[in-house]
């Protein structure tokens, strides 16, 4: 079972049986084929029509009308196959020609291997071209890492963190409430406007993940204005036995360990009914920078999840339910007071001796962030007559997040927020018009209502970073896309609603006060592609989205712990537009690949926090105040990446990130951007050796020169406490060098079984570096050198 | 192996139990009063400062410290929630967790006065809820009042009777004149 993870996907999985034959022979071979059919996984009908090429070969067939295809005379060897069809993603398969064992060429001639692949073939996210994918295999390296760190090894992606722990994804300088991430089919809403408010997500049970980079709002609607997130568990499919797979790792820095465990099986009794099961859990102690250990920075997650489908002839209904929990340590060296404690922090090369313990735990103190995020989906797709089919899925989702700090006595101190969330959607795929026009309309709905204090519309307390409120939105949208042969184009139009209903407290007033929203407005998209001799595409694509400004960025007012901010909303702010345009390159040769995405994007009103250098007087201190303001932007960039590899054993890699944000008001950079980003990976892999891969990997992380000269607020001039450095309390670190090592083996028991074990090395030098997206970079350094193993078993 | 896989996730699921809302419930805890009680002999003078509607919004209401030259006076502090009614009283609490807490008064001029302690926690280190507060010849500044707040770091102890360890639970500035 090859590509095993791959069959997550939503639309229409091509089923590959491929058969090959091994003649004994002294020379090259040239004799084995290929053969196997193409269907469609939903109606079981054969799909005509699809390109299976060998290209090393120079051979290529289409599957005919039973959807059975034959590729003869191929020559033994490893090859790439790849399998277009119109509509889909362009699907690339390594198949191995060679047994590993050289005797084994002696084999009888009527000895058949058969092994059942499958392949995802998935409906393209985005024409143009702008979406990366992670897969199994690269996930499974990555076991134990955040959803954020996760995505950081994507061009363009870079993370916010706040401190080791927390980590929150940034597409080409976007993040928070301009990302959308769609969990499981289901849009993610919980608490997504803090900086320190990392996803709560199970990294254990996506098995892949895609990266829209860019504007999909037409689609998703108007939180996706910078990226889409989409992470999905495998779907379920029929099992004539129980397969489990265990996942484990641990890590020496922190002494992190994890466990997950996926069992899933069909039932005998009902015809159909397939289940899974899945738990996860996860437990880290403080982990350590080169030079000192850091106070409370451990973490604890458990996690687990339950789903089942159902499917009758044309009709499949999924129930699913997860639930996620974590508690998460906050540095105490990073819990200060107040600007003169931060003015101290800033200035101590190393934190306190009292923050840098020699000994380790796992007790988690306060501060700390205790969250739990429970989801419920239920999903109806029903196939119709002439191709056509509706997918009804709703989705109820309840965060729960209290944020604990260290305050006097034993007393439980927290602020916290509640919220829950329903979700509707209704998409409806309409037959193919003329052939080759084919689309879907969609309706979505959302309800949501969230407690900071008391019941939505009886407050108990004014000062809180944000306030009650009920938010209704609906929306509704068209796509259709046309292809013919290697052009694909594809329009589609959005009209969206949302109203919101705040519920608070003036200071000083006992009487609710409530004010009400409502913003309109309609998003249109326009892609364009295409393939020329299968070797270079190229494609184009024009968006608009917009945001009306959330709760947080109206009306927080309160200081925001453990980053000692004092937070102030605007209510004058308007809604947010976006006009995006991107370019993508693909060019594949036998031994290159250059892939290019470039883009420039136009925001109108774009709503960012940046301190002011005032600060404000409270009981315990003045805070520095950080405000919500806005301007028009400009967002431009590329992510380019370069592959080379030679004989299917070498492959050497580069991505390499780069960004201009700029505020076109006051002409000058934006705050808080990511820095430029290259990425150098060398992979060896071995045929019959001890390990089967060595991975090198180099990151290199430049200084952030494009930081704000000029001030963004007016200053006034008597009460500022901290002298601002390029718009900012600290001037942007330096940039840094990080070398990584991995090493993998494979084992491969029985037919259905397998083994996977790695090792690696993260900051294999102990490099010291701090990270300009790094919260906690006035206070500590970034985590040192973390020895990791990880294994993966199937059965 | 299919009894392990099922072992797997039994052990999974019983690492951890489902966390309550319970554990959490109570609202931050509000100080926005500090109180200044200088005495001498029968004499007291008291001075507070006032931000009753919290964090923000209205500026803080400070009374001006007025004390006579080389005069010596016990000093104490006190802390009140005035927010709720009846106010309440926080300087207890703080003399509880006395070995967490300690008030730092520093006066911006040493031609001012001098402070010292005059109480001991748990560990004989001061806290500063009492103390000595000696005036000098006349002279105007300021008087600095913190609470720092100083919890055990992972179990242990992090006050040390510097103010360094921790953070400001209180950290304002009274206006003072000796003449």
């Amino acid at each position: 079972m090859l590509q095993k993870g791959f069959y997550i996907k939503n639309f229409l999985i091509l089923n590959f049986i491929f058969s090959f034959q091994l003649l004994q022979a002294q020379e090259v071979n040239c004799n084995c084929f290929v053969v196997g059919k193409v269907t469609d996984k939903q109606t079981r009908e054969p799909i005509v029509g699809a390109l299976i090429e060998i290209s090393a070969q120079k051979k290529a067939t289409f599957s005919d009308k039973n959807g059975d295809y034959k590729i003869e005379n191929v020559c033994e060897g490893k090859y790439e196959m790849n399998i277009r069809i119109l509509g889909y993603d362009a699907q690339k398969l390594e198949v191995n020609l060679i047994h590993e064992n050289t005797h084994n060429f002696k084999l009888n001639e009527s000895e058949i291997h058969l092994d059942g692949i499958n392949i995802s073939a998935k409906r393209i996210e985005s024409v143009s071209g702008n979406e990366k994918q992670l897969d199994v295999e690269q996930l499974k390296k990555l076991t134990g890492q955040n959803l954020a760190t996760i995505l950081n090894s994507i061009s363009g992606v870079s993370i916010i963190q706040t401190g080791s722990s927390i980590g929150k994804p940034v597409i080409h300088g976007m993040h928070s409430n301009r990302i959308l991430t769609i969990n499981n089919g289901i849009r993610h809403e919980a608490q997504q406007w803090g900086n320190e408010h990392a996803p709560e997500i199970d990294p254990f049970l996506a098995k892949q993940i895609t990266v829209i980079k860019g504007a999909k709002s037409v689609r998703y609607g108007p939180d996706a204005i910078g990226g889409v997130i989409i992470i999905e568990p495998n779907e379920l499919k029929h099992l004539d036995r129980i397969q489990t797979e265990i996942n484990q790792y641990s890590m020496s820095n922190g002494w992190q360990n994890g466990l997950s465990a996926i069992v899933e099986s069909s039932t005998h009794k009902i015809k159909g009914l397939d289940w899974r099961l899945q738990a996860s859990t996860k437990k880290g102690g403080d982990v350590a920078t080169p030079n000192y250990k850091l106070a409370n920075t451990g973490s604890q997650e458990f996690n687990f999840s339950i789903g089942a489908k159902y499917s009758r002839r044309r009709t499949d209904l999924n129930v699913f339910f997860s639930q996620f929990n974590s508690k998460i340590g906050i540095f105490s060296g990073s819990h200060i007071g107040n600007t003169t404690d931060l003015a101290q922090a800033i200035g101590r090369d190393k934190p306190l001796d009292i923050y840098t313990p020699e000994e380790f735990t796992y007790k988690i103190n306060k501060p700390y962030q205790d969250i739990q995020h429970s989801l419920l989906k239920l999903k109806l797709n029903q196939q119709l007559r002439n191709n056509q089919s509706l997918q009804i899925t709703f989705g109820q989702q309840y965060n729960f997040r209290a944020e604990v700090d260290a305050l006097r006595g034993d007393r439980n101190t927290a602020q916290i927020f509640k919220i829950n969330t329903n979700t509707l959607e209704v998409l409806f795929n309409h037959k193919p018009f003329f052939k080759n026009i084919a689309g879907n309309i969609g309706l979505n709905g959302l309800y949501q209502y969230n407690i900071s204090t008391g019941n939505i519309r009886e407050p108990q307390k004014s000062n809180v970073l944000i306030p009650n409120y009920t938010n209704f939105t609906m929306g509704a949208f068209w796509i259709e896309r046309y292809v013919k042969g290697d052009f694909e184009l594809e329009a589609g139009i959005r009209w969206d609603k949302r109203y919101l209903d705040v519920f608070y407290l003036k200071r000083l007033q006992t009487q609710v006060t409530r004010d009400e929203f409502n913003n309109q407005s309609i998003t249109n998209t326009f892609s364009v592609s295409r393939n020329f001799n299968n070797r270079l595409k190229l494609g184009y694509n024009f968006a608009t989205a917009w945001k009306p400004p959330v709760v947080s960025e109206l009306y927080s007012d309160g200081v925001h712990h453990g980053s000692a901010a004092y937070e102030v909303g605007e209510l004058s702010l308007k809604t947010e537009k976006v006009l995006e345009n991107s370019f993508v390159l693909n060019f594949t040769s036998k031994f290159y690949q250059l892939e290019v995405l470039a883009y420039f994007n136009h925001l109108n009103n774009y709503i960012f926090l940046a301190p002011t250098g005032n600060s404000i007087l409270t009981i315990r201190g003045a805070f520095p105040e950080f405000k919500y303001t806005q301007t028009d932007a400009r967002f431009a960039g590329f992510d380019i990446s370069n592959t080379w590899s030679k004989f299917q054993r070498f492959t050497i890699s580069n991505q390499l990130s780069l960004l201009w944000a700029d505020d076109l008001n006051r002409n000058q950079p934006l705050i808080f951007m990511p820095a430029n980003r290259s990425e150098t990976n060398l992979t060896y892999r071995f045929n019959d050796f001890w390990v089967n891969e060595i991975t090198l990997n180099h990151r290199l992380v430049f200084k952030q020169n494009r930081t704000p000269q000029a001030s963004i607020f007016e200053k006034a001039s008597d009460s500022s406490f901290l002298n601002l450095i390029n718009g900012d309390y600290m001037a942007a670190p330096e940039g840094y060098n990080l070398f990584d090592v991995m090493l993998s083996k494979d084992f491969k028991l029985k037919k259905t079984n397998s083994f996977k074990v790695s090792l690696e090395c993260k900051n294999i030098l102990n490099t010291v570096y701090r990270d300009y997206l790094n919260r906690f970079r006035y206070f500590s350094d970034e985590i040192g050198r973390n020895f990791s193993v990880r294994t993966n078993i199937i059965f | 192996m299919k009894n392990l896989g099922i072992f797997v996730l039994s052990v999974v699921l019983g690492l951890s139990a489902c966390k309550k809302e319970d554990e959490i419930g109570e609202e931050n805890e509000l100080i926005t009063t500090v109180k200044l009680n200088f005495k001498n002999g029968n004499e007291t003078r008291s001075f507070a400062y006032k931000d009753l509607d919290g964090d923000g919004g209205m500026a803080p209401t400070v009374e001006k410290i007025n004390l006579k030259p080389n005069t010596s006076y016990d000093l104490s502090v006190e802390f009140l929630d005035e927010s709720k009614t009846p106010a309440l009283n926080i300087t207890e609490e703080v003399k509880e967790e006395g070995d967490e807490h300690l008030v730092v008064i520093t006066p911006s001029s040493t031609t001012i006065g001098t402070y010292t302690y005059a109480d001991k926690d748990v560990n004989l280190l001061p806290i500063g809820l009492m103390g000595k507060f000696t005036s000098k010849s006349a002279a105007a500044g300021s008087l600095k009042i913190q609470l720092r707040h100083q919890p055990p770091i992972n179990g242990k102890k992090s006050k040390d009777g510097t103010a360094a360890p921790g953070s400001d639970d209180i950290n304002i500035d009274f206006q003072i004149e000796v003449k």
